[in-house]
C-alpha cells in the first residue's frame, strides 16, 4: 500500500468509528436471524423430510431442480408469473406516481386529508377478505355491479377478465398505501423551486415536469428498483384465496404451484427449490437493473 | 423569514386540469372508500337480509351480534393489550435500529455498497421458517413477545427508503455543524433526524401497521394463549368459522362471511383512529429556510 | 403372648408405612396438544370429569386452528414433544413422516397397548392406518373413521307441491323438475331467483353437480376399465355422458352460473336462503348435521324437504360419486393423533382415547354432561337441555370430531337424514386400497381436468366430444400418462 494511504483510511475509519457502531444492532440483527438462518437454503438440494431434519435428509443435488423444469406445467406457471407481474408493474408503478402526484395538486386540506386516510384503508384488508369482496362485487348475476349496471359480466371466469380483476384488485389494495413513500418525498420539495417557476410563468404542468419529477426520480428509481425484486412474486397470497379453476391456465404462478408440490404434496425440497429459483432470476434482474441506474448516477441500491 | 401565504404555491387557482385532477381523485377515493363501508355495513347486518342486496348503504336488519361476538373471546382485551405493545415498543425499536443502521450507509461509509448488497440480499434469500425457528429458541425468546419483534426487527426495503432520504438531504448543514466541532452522532440527532421528520413518520407509520397486522410469527413462536396478538385471534375466528361442524354457529345472523367483515372492522378502526395524528409529519415545507440560512 | 401380639403390630405398622406410598397414587401428568375447535374455557367440565375418572392432571394446551399444522410442524422439528399430539397435515405429509419418526424412536409403538386398553378404538376397522405401520407395529392413531357417507340430498317438496310435480325418479323427469324449480317462481316471491342446482366447484366442497354424476355411473376415485387398467374418473366415459347430461342442464338455465366462482361461503350463504331446490347437506362426523343446515331451517322455516333418491340411468350402474375413503388411501391420512414415547403413563393416555371412542366418552365430549346439557328420554333419544350459555360453555370439548364413536351418527338426527343416510348408504363405494404418494404434478393435473370440464358444461361454442377428447390428450401430455402409468404399476 502506498505510504500515504494507510493512515488517511485510519483517520477515516476513526472519524467514522461512532458510524460503524451506530450500525451494530442491525448488523447483529442481520447476522443472527437473517444470516445464520440462510443454511436452510440446503432443503433444495435434499428429500427434505421433517422426521430426519436437514442433517440427515437425503442429499439429492439438483434432482428437485431438475423436476421443477422438466414438469410440463412449468413453461405455463413461468409465462403467468412474469405476464402477471409485468402487467402489475407496468399498470400499477405509473399510477402510483401519478396519484402521488395528483394528490400534491390538491389544495384543500381536508379534502387532502380525508383522502389519504381514505387510500390507506384497502391496504389492511387481508387477501382473504378482498377475496370475499370481489366475489360479492364482481358475481356475474348476483354480484353487486350486475345488480347495480343490470350487466352479467363473467368477470370472474373468462380467462381474460379474470387478469384485469388480479391486477385491479392488487392495485386497489396497494396504491394508496405505495404512495406514501411519495408523498413524503415530495413534502421534501423546497418550495422556493416552485416560486422561482411562477415568477417565470410555468404552467402546472410544466412545473411538474421540471421541478417536481425530477426532484423525486432517485426514490422513483429506488422503489422501481426494489419493485422488480419482486417480479418473481406475482401475487402469491391473492392468487391463491382468489384463484378458481376455469381461470387455472392463467393465474397459476410459480408461488401457487409450488406450494400445492411443496408444501401440500410433502415434496418440502422441491418447494425450497422453486424458492430458490426464483429468488436467483430476482437478483440476476435487480443487479441488471441497478448497474443501469447507477449508470445515470443515481438510485442505486447498492 | 418572508410570511407565505397559506395556500403555499402563489398564484394557484383553478384550471381544468386542476378540476381533472380532482375528479379523478374523488373516483379513485370513492373506489377505494366503498368496499371498506360495506365491509362496516355489512358487518352489522343481519345476512339473510343483506345478501344478494347488491350496493348496500345502510345496514339491512342492524345487529352488533358479530361484533359481539368476536369481542366475545376471552382472550381479545389481552389479544389488543399485546398488540398495543408490539405497535409501541416494537415500532419504536424497530425505529431506531433501521435509522440508526441507514444513517452511516446514507454517509458512504467504506463499506456502504457491500453492506447495502448484504442487506439486499436478506430480501431475496431466506434460509424458511425452521432455521429461524431454531435460531430464535437458541436465543431463548420463545413464548415471549420479543419474538415478534426481534427477528423481524428490520426490514430492508425501509433501509433503502431512510437511507436514500438521508442523501438526499443536502450536505451543507452537515458540513457546517462539523466545522463547529460536533461529532457524528450530534449531527444525526441534531439535524438530520429534525429535517427527517416526514420519513421518520413514514417508518413509524409502517412498522406500527406492521406490528399490528402480525400474526404469522405468533403461530409459531407463541404458546401461551395470553401472549397471542389481536390478528392470531381473529384469523383463528375465521378459520373456525370455515368449519363445516362448528357447533356454535346456530344463531341465523352469523356467517363466515359476516363474521369475516365483523374481524376486520374490530382490527382496522383503531389504526383508522391514529393515522390522523401522524398526518402532521407530512406537511409540506419543513425544509424552507433551512438551506438559505 | 402380649409380646408376640405387640411385634406383630409393630411389624404391621411398619408395613402399612411402606406399603401407604404404593397405595395412595399421585395423578398422572400428562400434557396434550390438540387444536382449538370451539370456545371452550380453561377449566370446563368435560376436562375435570376425565381427570377425575383417570387419575390425571392434564395440561391441556389448545392452539389455535389457524396455522396450527405450521406450529405442530415446528413442535415436532423442535423436539420438545408432549405427550400426546393431535396432527393435522395433509395425508401425503404424514405418510412421509410417522413411519420416518418411529424409526428415529420419537413415537410410541401401539400394538400392545391397544391391545390392552385401546379395544373401542379401532374395533371395527382393525385395518384402519395400515400404509403408517413400521413392520406391522403401529404407530398413530387415526381418526375420523369414514364408515358412513357424510351426505344427504334433500328435493324441496313444498316447491313440488306447489307446481303439481312427484319426485323425478327419471332422468327426464328430473330435468324437468329442475326447469320448473328454475323458471316456474316456486317460492312465488314474483323474483327469478331460483335455481334448481347449485355448487361452490372453488372449494372441493361435494354438491349436488357431482351427484348427477352418480347417475352415471361416475365415483371420485380410480376407475377400471374393460381392460383391467384404470384410469382418473374424469377421462372416463361415464364421466362424458355425465357432462353431457349437466351441459343439457346448465345451458337450459337451471343450474347457478356462479358455482364456478363462488366461494364456499358464499354458495352456503345463498343455500341457507330460499334459493336451490335439490341440494346436498353435509353430516358432521358427530351425527349433527351442519350448522348450515340448522341455519336454513330458521331462514326458511316453511321449507318440507324429501330425500331425492338416487336416479338410475339405462345403462350404468347408479352409484353414489363420494366414495368413503378406504382405510389405506392416503386421504384419509391427515389426521393423526401421536403419543410420543417420552409419555410417562402411556397407558393412561390410551385409556383416556378409547373412553373418546365408547358411547359414554363420546357422548360425553359431544354434548357436554349428561344430566347438564343433554339427557334421554325413555326411548333412548337424545334431547337438549337447554342449559345457559356459561355451563355449554363450560362443558366445552377439544376432542371431539378426532376419535368418536362408530354409532354417534344415529344420536341427535333429524328422521330426513337418517332417511337418506338409509336410501344412500348401499350406493356408497369405498375408495381403493392404494397407500402411496405419487411426487408430481397430481394436482395440477387436477386443475387442468377441471378447467376442461367447466368448458364443456357452460361454454355453448364448445362441441362437447371434441372438448372431452382435447382434455384427454391434454392430460395424456402434461405428465398424467406417466401418472396413469405408474398407478396401475403399483396396483400391481
Amino acid at each position: 500500500m502506498r505510504r500515504g494511504k494507510l493512515p488517511r483510511t485510519l483517520a477515516q475509519l476513526w472519524r467514522d468509528a461512532p458510524l460503524y457502531l451506530m450500525m451494530v444492532p442491525g448488523a447483529l440483527f442481520f447476522i443472527i436471524f437473517r444470516y445464520i438462518p440462510m443454511y436452510g437454503i440446503v432443503m433444495a438440494f435434499e428429500n427434505f423430510r421433517m422426521a430426519r431434519g436437514f442433517l440427515r435428509s437425503e442429499w439429492i443435488g439438483l434432482t428437485n431442480f431438475q423436476k421443477l423444469f422438466s414438469s410440463a406445467f412449468f413453461p405455463m406457471v413461468m409465462r403467468n408469473t412474469i405476464l402477471i407481474s409485468l402487467y402489475k408493474i407496468v399498470i400499477g408503478f405509473p399510477f402510483l406516481i401519478i396519484l402521488a402526484l395528483m394528490m400534491n395538486e390538491v389544495r384543500n386540506r381536508y379534502f387532502k386529508k380525508t383522502l389519504q386516510t381514505i387510500m390507506y384503508m384497502p391496504h389492511f384488508i387481508s387477501w382473504i377478505v378482498v377475496a370475499s369482496l370481489v366475489n360479492t362485487f364482481f358475481s356475474m348475476s348476483s354480484g353487486v355491479l350486475a345488480q347495480v349496471t343490470g350487466q352479467q359480466i363473467d368477470w370472474l371466469v373468462s380467462p381474460a377478465k379474470f387478469r384485469a380483476v388480479l391486477v385491479a384488485s392488487d392495485i386497489w389494495k396497494n396504491a394508496g398505501w405505495g404512495t406514501i413513500v411519495y408523498m413524503a418525498a415530495l413534502s421534501g420539495i423546497s418550495m422556493d423551486l416552485y416560486e422561482a417557476a411562477d415568477i417565470e410563468g410555468a404552467t402546472p404542468l410544466q412545473k411538474v415536469w421540471n421541478i417536481t419529477l425530477p426532484c423525486i426520480w432517485p426514490t422513483v428509481l429506488t422503489m422501481f428498483i426494489l419493485r422488480i425484486g419482486g417480479i418473481m412474486d406475482a401475487g402469491f397470497e391473492q392468487i391463491l384465496v382468489m384463484q378458481n379453476d376455469s381461470v387455472y391456465s392463467v393465474s397459476e404462478i410459480l408461488g401457487t404451484y409450488s406450494y400445492q408440490r411443496g408444501y401440500v404434496n410433502a415434496e418440502y425440497g422441491f418447494g425450497a427449490a422453486v424458492s430458490l429459483v426464483q429468488s436467483s432470476i430476482s437478483l440476476v434482474l435487480v443487479a441488471l437493473v441497478n448497474w443501469l441506474s447507477s449508470r445515470s448516477g443515481e438510485g442505486r441500491l447498492w | 423569514m418572508v410570511a407565505r401565504r397559506k395556500s403555499g404555491k402563489p398564484g394557484a387557482r383553478m384550471t381544468i386540469g386542476r378540476a381533472l385532477c380532482y375528479a379523478f381523485l374523488a373516483i379513485v377515493g370513492f373506489a377505494m372508500f366503498y368496499p371498506f363501508y360495506y365491509v362496516v355495513m355489512y358487518s352489522v347486518s343481519s345476512y339473510s337480509q343483506v345478501i344478494g342486496k347488491g350496493a348496500i348503504l345502510r345496514p339491512y336488519g342492524f345487529t352488533l351480534d358479530a361484533i359481539k361476538n368476536v369481542l366475545k373471546d376471552p382472550n381479545i382485551y389481552t389479544a389488543y393489550g399485546n398488540t398495543l405493545f408490539l405497535a409501541i415498543v416494537g415500532t419504536l425499536m424497530s425505529l431506531v435500529a433501521t435509522l440508526l443502521f441507514a444513517y452511516p450507509l446514507s454517509c458512504h461509509v467504506r463499506g456502504h455498497r457491500v453492506i447495502s448488497f448484504l442487506v439486499y440480499f436478506t430480501m431475496l434469500f431466506g434460509g424458511g421458517m425452521l432455521p429461524t425457528y431454531y435460531v430464535v429458541r437458541q436465543a431463548g425468546l420463545l413464548d415471549t413477545l420479543w419474538s415478534l419483534i426481534i427477528p423481524g426487527l428490520i426490514n430492508p426495503f425501509y433501509v433503502f427508503i431512510v437511507r436514500n432520504f438521508f442523501e438526499a438531504t443536502p450536505n451543507e448543514l452537515k458540513e457546517s455543524a462539523f466545522i463547529d466541532g460536533a461529532g457524528q452522532m450530534r449531527v444525526f440527532v441534531s439535524i438530520m433526524l429534525p429535517l427527517s421528520m416526514a420519513v421518520v413518520a413514514t417508518m413509524t407509520l409502517f412498522y406500527a401497521v406492521g406490528y399490528w397486522n402480525s400474526y404469522f410469527s405468533a403461530i409459531i413462536y407463541i404458546r401461551s394463549a395470553s401472549k397471542r396478538p389481536l390478528q392470531l385471534i381473529l384469523r383463528d375466528m375465521i378459520s373456525q368459522s370455515n368449519a363445516e361442524d362448528m357447533g356454535d354457529f346456530s344463531t341465523s345472523d352469523l356467517t363466515p362471511t359476516t363474521m369475516k367483515m365483523a374481524t376486520l372492522t374490530v382490527s382496522v378502526i383503531p389504526i383508522l383512529c391514529v393515522y390522523p395524528f401522524l398526518q402532521r409529519f407530512f406537511a409540506k415545507g419543513v425544509m424552507v429556510g433551512a438551506v438559505k440560512g | 403372648m402380649k409380646k408376640c401380639l405387640s411385634w406383630m403390630l409393630m411389624l404391621a405398622l411398619l408395613a402399612s408405612l411402606f406399603a401407604a406410598p404404593a397405595l395412595a397414587d399421585d395423578p398422572a401428568e400428562l400434557h396434550f396438544i390438540t387444536r382449538r375447535r370451539g370456545n371452550a374455557y380453561e377449566e370446563n367440565t368435560v376436562k375435570q370429569i376425565i381427570e377425575e375418572k383417570f387419575n390425571a392432571k392434564i395440561n391441556w394446551e389448545i392452539l389455535p386452528a389457524e396455522g396450527y399444522d405450521n406450529a405442530s410442524q415446528v413442535i415436532l422439528a423442535s423436539g420438545d414433544y408432549p405427550d400426546m399430539m393431535e396432527w393435522q397435515s395433509s395425508g401425503a405429509t404424514v405418510k412421509a413422516e410417522v413411519p420416518l419418526m418411529a424409526e428415529d424412536g420419537v413415537l410410541a409403538p401401539l400394538n400392545d397397548l391397544l391391545e390392552t386398553y385401546g379395544q373401542d378404538i379401532l374395533a371395527d376397522r382393525p385395518e384402519e392406518g395400515k400404509w403408517l405401520w413400521v413392520d406391522g407395529e403401529r404407530y398413530s392413531i387415526p381418526c375420523r373413521p369414514g364408515n358412513v357417507t357424510e351426505t344427504f340430498i334433500t328435493i324441496r317438496q313444498d316447491w313440488l307441491d306447489k307446481l303439481g310435480l312427484s319426485i323425478p325418479t327419471t332422468l327426464d323427469e328430473f330435468t324437468e323438475v329442475c326447469r320448473a324449480f328454475t323458471f316456474d317462481d316456486p317460492d312465488g316471491n314474483g323474483q327469478n331467483d331460483t335455481y334448481g342446482l347449485g355448487g361452490a366447484l372453488n372449494s372441493s366442497y361435494l354438491d349436488t353437480l357431482t351427484v348427477v354424476m352418480g347417475f352415471f355411473g361416475v365415483y371420485k376415485d380410480w376407475m377400471p376399465q374393460e381392460d383391467g387398467t384404470y384410469i382418473p374418473y374424469q377421462l372416463t366415459d361415464n364421466m362424458l355422458a355425465a357432462a353431457k347430461y349437466l351441459r343439457e342442464l346448465y345451458m337450459l338455465g337451471v343450474v347457478d352460473p356462479e358455482f364456478i366462482s363462488d366461494t364456499r361461503d358464499r354458495y352456503l350463504e345463498k343455500k341457507s336462503l330460499d334459493t336451490f331446490g335439490i341440494e346436498q347437506w353435509y353430516l358432521t362426523q358427530t351425527g349433527d348435521t351442519s350448522a348450515w343446515w340448522t341455519t336454513f331451517k330458521a331462514n326458511v322455516p316453511w321449507a318440507e324437504c324429501s330425500t331425492l333418491p338416487l336416479i338410475s340411468v339405462d345403462g350404468y350402474e347408479t352409484i353414489w360419486p363420494n366414495t368413503i375413503a378406504s382405510p389405506t388411501s392416503v386421504a384419509t391420512g391427515g389426521f393423526q393423533l401421536l403419543i410420543f414415547d417420552q409419555c410417562k403413563h402411556k397407558d393412561t393416555v390410551m385409556q383416556i382415547i378409547n373412553y373418546l371412542a365408547t358411547q359414554e366418552g363420546s357422548e360425553l365430549v359431544t354434548f357436554g354432561p349428561k344430566g347438564v346439557t343433554w339427557d334421554e328420554d325413555e326411548n333412548g333419544n337424545y334431547y337438549s337441555l337447554n342449559a345457559d350459555e356459561e355451563t355449554v360453555k363450560q362443558s366445552g370439548q377439544e376432542l371431539y370430531y378426532v376419535v368418536f364413536w362408530h354409532d354417534i351418527f344415529k344420536r341427535n338426527s333429524d328422521p330426513l337424514v337418517l332417511d337418506g343416510l338409509e336410501k344412500y348408504t348401499p350406493y356408497v363405494r369405498m375408495g381403493n386400497d392404494f397407500p402411496y404418494t405419487y411426487e408430481g404434478d397430481t394436482s395440477a393435473l387436477g386443475s387442468l381436468i377441471s378447467e376442461h370440464m367447466i368448458k364443456i358444461l357452460t361454454d355453448a361454442s364448445v362441441d362437447p366430444d371434441e372438448e372431452f377428447a382435447a382434455m384427454v390428450k391434454d392430460y395424456n401430455d402434461m405428465g398424467g400418462a406417466a401418472y396413469i402409468a405408474w398407478y396401475n404399476e403399483m396396483i400391481g
